[in-house]
């Protein structure tokens, strides 16, 4: 356990180093400079302007983010937190957060569920680095993105797998499942494999519909593949 | 940069007027600034030259800072940070180090650090940004302000990661894993 009053103590006495120690180390860095040859200096110059760009990539990342241009932001966040530069990770990890969460409300996009997959598990990483790096907030922002990304639940903006999408059909020849199911076993499935009016009322009641294929529609006297499995409708 | 001069008499006040003096006032407070942020103190000794040197190769610009020894700090965090990001992608860094022997063999030339050698695992066992803030608000003895332009965080993010490692502190278990989400409030320095 540590106080402040010991944070305090050690910084009263932090400036206090034999001067012997200090002249030494002053001589080594007045050597090491003669010795310097042109090249390594120009390596420091380098690595100082690198100092700079990490800066510099950061204001430009903020200013996309503010003007609204996440795929850039995403870009110039991500060379500033390479260099673990102040909060980029944190930022960098919202980000690519927005841009996944957009890949999700445009699904029909060729690709995008791949997509989306890298950009969330890039997210996680980037969330993973700025929680080490002293940020506890991004452990929730990790957790609320998982939940949002989880492949197990069903999507608002999608049809759940294995249905149809309801939309405007003729009216059933023979009025209507109600109807159909007072027909015999293998005559309702074939007529349901085929009638779109039947396909959605049994749909809106829970059913799962019968397997839709060449022998199902043209063979009316054998029975599908997959029996019907909805509860007649009350 | 924002702590260029605004006065003429800067020089005086300071009396930094030699990089000589500059190197010996501040030597010592960043050397072990660094051992306290860093898990390997000969990266520390390292950086603390290399940001020396720095500073000495752009000594006359410097001169015309307000304060050129957080423009001394700022180089040498964002140096270590950036070759601890490298060593962390290689796997050449490992979050649970046992730095025991690591700080044995500096507490042998370094009085400070043998003496410190509890509080020092501690800060070390902080996430980077609480172990900075701390080292640079307690230790160094700079503002909330200028701790946030060196750090290049808001003051309320300073403030923030001021509490939180605070409050690690106080609870600080043996070295080696970030600590979690603190609960609670403490009471910090507000220096401004």
């Amino acid at each position: 356990m540590i106080t402040e009053n010991e944070l305090r103590a050690a910084a009263a006495t932090i400036g206090d180093m034999p001067a012997a120690d200090v002249e030494r180390r002053l001589r080594q860095l007045k050597d090491r400079r003669r010795a310097c040859t042109s090249l390594a200096e120009l390596a420091h110059l380098a690595e100082q302007d690198l100092a700079e760009l990490e800066q510099a990539a950061y204001h430009l990342a903020r200013r996309c983010d503010d003007e609204g241009d996440l795929a850039a932001a995403a870009r110039w966040y991500r060379v500033a937190a390479a260099n673990d530069f102040a909060d980029a990770s944190l930022e960098l990890a919202k980000v690519l957060d927005r841009l996944a969460a957009g890949q999700r409300n445009y699904p029909a996009a060729p690709g995008s569920d791949r997509t989306e997959l890298d950009l969330v598990s890039d997210a996680a990483r980037w969330y993973g680095a700025a929680y080490a790096a002293g940020h506890p907030e991004s452990a929730d922002l990790l957790d609320d993105l998982i939940a949002r990304h989880d492949p197990r639940r069903a999507r608002e903006s999608r049809a759940p797998a294995g249905h149809l999408q309801p939309r405007p059909c003729d009216p059933c020849p023979l009025g209507g499942l109600t109807e159909v199911m007072r027909c015999q076993l293998t005559v309702a499935s074939a007529h349901v494999g085929t009638c779109r009016s039947c396909q959605q009322e049994l749909l809106a009641h829970g059913g799962i519909l019968p397997a839709i294929g060449r022998n199902t529609v043209r063979s009316a006297d054998r029975p599908p593949a997959t029996a019907l499995a909805a509860e007649p409708p009350s | 940069m924002s702590t260029r001069r605004q006065d003429d008499g800067y020089q005086a006040r300071l009396s930094l007027a030699s990089f000589d003096v500059f190197y010996r006032t501040y030597l010592p407070v960043l050397m072990r600034f660094l051992i306290c942020q860093a898990r390997d103190s000969g990266w520390a000794l390292e950086i603390a030259q290399d940001a020396m040197t720095a500073a000495c190769d752009k000594w006359d610009d410097l001169l015309t800072y307000d304060r050129p020894d957080s423009w001394l700090f700022m180089v040498a965090i964002r140096r270590l940070r950036r070759l601890e990001a490298r060593a962390r992608e290689r796997c050449w860094l490992s979050e649970d180090r046992d730095d025991a022997d690591d700080l044995q063999i500096v507490a042998a030339i370094d009085p400070w650090v043998s003496e410190q050698r509890e509080l020092i695992s501690a800060l070390r066992s902080l996430p980077r940004r609480q172990a900075e803030v701390i080292g640079l608000h307690f230790l160094a003895g700079y503002s909330i302000t200028d701790t946030a332009t060196i750090l290049h965080l808001s003051t309320w993010a300073v403030r923030m990661q001021l509490r939180r490692g605070l409050e690690a502190l106080a609870t600080a278990k043996p070295p080696g894993r970030p600590a979690l989400t603190p609960t609670g409030g403490h009471d910090v320095d507000h220096r401004e």
